[in-house]
Order: structure tokens, then sequence, then C-alpha cells
């Protein structure tokens, strides 16, 4: 099948095309559709609802991303340009982002993750093990999902054996289609009960306070005013949002690359030091995540005459895969020398838990490559990656017989 | 050798320290701090190396 759009006239002079970054495709689909569309054009027209702009020039993108002034966080979802619900501190602008960040910045540090490095290793190692007398297994399944989900309820001070309503809330509420959840009631369903959760793990640390994340955030202070309950409901939502599925959606694009590369796989495992670099290029290569921001006033940016208060689509792949930045841009290359990319995003809101993520990432691709150092994709599958965040759907491995 | 660090511009990616590590030092929060003074000869290439790997290009050598 095709994913090349059907251009839909102009836009204020600007290419306009039905873009819609919520469907599915098959996998890499969209990756390449964005090399498409960047070697086209520096940016284009979403006729998609009541439309957006989306920038396709690298440079653009990241200068977009920087510019927190002119590109709002107000809201962070391009359809959604008055979101009712707030995420913290993502959809804070400065100065009140930056007195969260520096609140947050401790717990997230690369000095604070690196000494949970052991428990991490472990996490993971036990999860492979598990795994590894099996012919086989879906490791987004079986493994991505798990491993850093259980990570994020230890650092949060939440109770292991609600793993499984975790991942069933993650999937119900970002992994749903529009024929599984033709009215959304679904996603909202499950919307409000990770919220009824919160609201019950916040009020338990009230009343009794304890040595974790949460009951630490619970006694900070914002321009000297206590936390509140509806602030701290909101931060909770934004992990729970931007942090349960990225890792997993890492770790499954890793595990794709390296068995679909039998030759790189090869040298990893010969060579764990190549792993390093071999998890910044996934990360660079199958950029996932395309973030947006809300327009402060009138400003032209990829070419497009953004009105103040209209959304811009600012997509990561694009700086990413830019032939100007890397050559042989779509490339893994285990000894690429400058791997500056962008895939925890540029600017005051690069990705808060990037140092944590990275070291899963390491963690579950040397552990895993440690046990199981030869996979292969099993048959009969059609391998398809969700819209909005571009995570494989579901990756059935195989390793025996 | 100089080394120009751009505090407005580091987002705490931390990479320079990853890729120079006796070189580059961050604050507790993972963001780079100054440098002052010359760079040793010996690790000018680090230098390079941390200017380069840096996301924002907040970092200049020379």
């Amino acid at each position: 099948m095709t994913t090349t759009l059907e251009p839909d006239g102009t836009h204020d002079g600007v290419a306009a095309y039905h873009f819609d970054n919520r469907l599915g495709g098959p996998v890499l689909s969209h990756q390449n559709r964005w090399d498409e569309m960047a070697a086209a054009h520096s940016g284009f027209r979403s006729t998609v609802a009541r439309g957006h702009w989306v920038v396709t020039d690298g440079p653009a993108v990241q200068k977009a991303l920087q510019d927190w002034r002119t590109f709002s966080n107000k809201s962070v979802t391009a359809l959604d340009p008055d979101p009712t619900f707030l995420w913290i501190p993502e959809m804070l602008d400065p100065p009140v982002h930056t007195v969260w960040r520096r609140l947050l910045g401790h717990y997230f540090s690369p000095k604070t993750v690196a000494a949970r490095e052991p428990e991490i290793r472990r996490v993971a190692g036990d999860l492979i093990d598990a795994l590894k007398e099996r012919a086989g297994a879906d490791v987004l399944d079986e493994f991505a999902r798990r491993f850093p989900t259980l990570i994020f309820m230890r650092l949060m001070g939440l109770p292991e054996e609600d793993l499984p309503t975790f991942l069933d809330w993650v999937h119900e509420l970002l992994h749903l289609s529009h024929s599984e959840d033709p009215d959304g009631s679904r996603r909202l369903a499950a919307m409000r009960a990770v919220s009824a959760y919160f609201e019950e793990q916040i009020t338990l640390r009230r009343s009794a306070p304890r040595d974790d994340l949460l009951s630490h955030a619970m006694a900070w202070t914002v321009d000297g005013t206590p936390i509140n309950d509806r602030d701290m409901h909101a931060f909770c939502i934004l992990l729970f949002q931007a942090g349960l599925d990225t890792v997993p959606i890492s770790i499954g694009w890793a595990l794709y690359h390296f068995a679909t590369h039998p030759e790189q796989r090869r040298e990893i495992v010969a060579d764990p030091s190549l792993i390093a670099t071999g998890v910044e290029e996934t990360l660079r290569v199958y950029s996932f995540v395309v973030p947006a921001r809300k327009a402060t006033r009138d400003v032209e940016v990829g070419g497009c005459p953004v009105r103040a208060g209209e959304m811009v689509m600012l997509p990561l792949a694009v700086t990413n895969r830019d032939p100007d930045r890397f050559d042989n841009p779509s490339e893994v290359d285990l000894r690429r020398k400058a791997v500056n990319h962008i895939a925890f995003g540029s600017g005051p809101h690069r990705c808060l838990g990037s140092h944590l993520a990275r070291l899963e990432l390491n963690v579950a691709v040397e552990e895993w490559h440690r046990r199981i150092p030869d996979y292969r994709i099993a048959p009969g599958q059609d391998l398809w990656q969700h819209g909005n965040m571009y995570g494989i759907k579901s990756l059935r491995l195989e390793w025996r017989g | 050798m100089k080394i120009t660090i751009d505090a407005a511009q580091c987002s705490g990616h931390a990479r320079c320290a990853a890729a120079a590590p006796g070189l580059f030092r961050l604050d507790d929060d993972g963001y780079a701090l100054p440098y002052d003074g010359d760079v040793p000869e010996d690790l000018e290439e680090a230098a390079r190396d941390g200017e380069s790997a840096c996301p924002e290009r907040a970092i200049t050598t020379g």
C-alpha cells in the first residue's frame, strides 16, 4: 500500500494535504513519509479538523522547539488547541515551567538515575531470564512494556501488583484504533480510571507521606505556595501519559532493528561497547515523537504564515533524518561519530526522563543480547505501527527451532 | 583552545559529558557547567567530540 499523501489544494499559498497523524500504518511508513514531505516542502498545511501547520524543515523544527516565547506549550496536541486538561510540567511555559523543572531535575538527573542502574539491570535480567527458555514471544507485551513500567512504579512508589492494571490502561488510552473505539468511550473510561487511581494515591500520601517521588513532590512549593492536589494530579497524569509508552516503543524499535539487521546484531553481541551508539542511532532513525506547539504571535516558520493561536506540528523525524545534518540519515551506523539527535526534543522541554530512558534502553539491549543473542521476526505477521506516537503494535520474535 | 557553553541554549541533554567525561562537568540536574581556562592539548579532540555531541549546538570550541 502507498502512504504518500494526496494534495488537498493550498492554504494561504502553502501546499495543503489531508494529513491525519492519528492513523497507523505499516512499519516505518510514517518515517518514510516524513522524508518525502521534507524533500518536497519546508512546511505544509494539514486540512484535518480545524487545520494546523506542519513544519518539515529540520533546522526550523528545532528552532521552533527552542523558541518557547513564540511557540507555547499551552497546547501540545495539534488537533486540540484549547485543551481542557493540564499536564505538568509539559504544558507549562517558563517561568513556572522552570520552577517545576528545577524541583524535578534532581530526581531525573544523570547522577540520580545512574545510582539505580543495578536495580534496573536486575529487573530487566529477571524478565528476560523468564523468556529465554521459550521458543519466542511477543516481545512488546512480555518484555518491552513490562520492564520500564515496573521501574516507573518503583520510582513513584506505586505497588507492583498494579502492573497488569497499568498496562491495560496504557493500552486503552494510547493504542486503540478508531474502529476499536469509534466514539472514544473506552479511552475516556481509562482516563477516568487513571485519574481516580492517582487521586487515591495522592490522598493516601497526604495522610501518611512515604519515601517516594510522589510524597516528596507533595511537599514542594512553587512561588512559595505548596503544590495543591489539582497540580499534583496534573503531574501524575503527565508522567503516566509521557513516561509509560515511550521507552516500550524505543525498546520495540531496537529489537525490531537488530532482528532485521543480523549483521549489526552479531557486531553488538561480539562487542557490546557498540550498543551505546546503536541505541542513539535507533532513537534517531526510528524517531516516533511528533510534538506540537501553539503560536503566541503571527510568525513565519518553514514557509508557513502562522497566525497567533494556531497550532504547529514539529515532527522530530524531520530533524533527525535530515540529510544536511546526518550522512545516510536513514541508516543506523554503529560507528557514527556525532549522534547529536533530538529524539528527546530540544529546548526547555527536553524530555525530563531522557536520562532514565537512555539508561533503561541501554540496559534492555545489553541484557537482552547477553541472554538471547540470536533471534528473528516470526513469520506471518503484518508489522504495523500506531499513529500519534509511532510504536510497533505487536512484535513476535522467535529464537529457537 | 577554549570551550564556550551557551547556558541559555543548554537544555540538559548531558551528551557532552557522555562524549568527553573527563572534560565536561554537569551540575546536579545534568546541565553543563562553564569550562574555565585553556583545554590541555591532549584533550582537544575530546573537547571537539563534546561540541559535536550537543543536540542544541550550545558548545563552541576554538
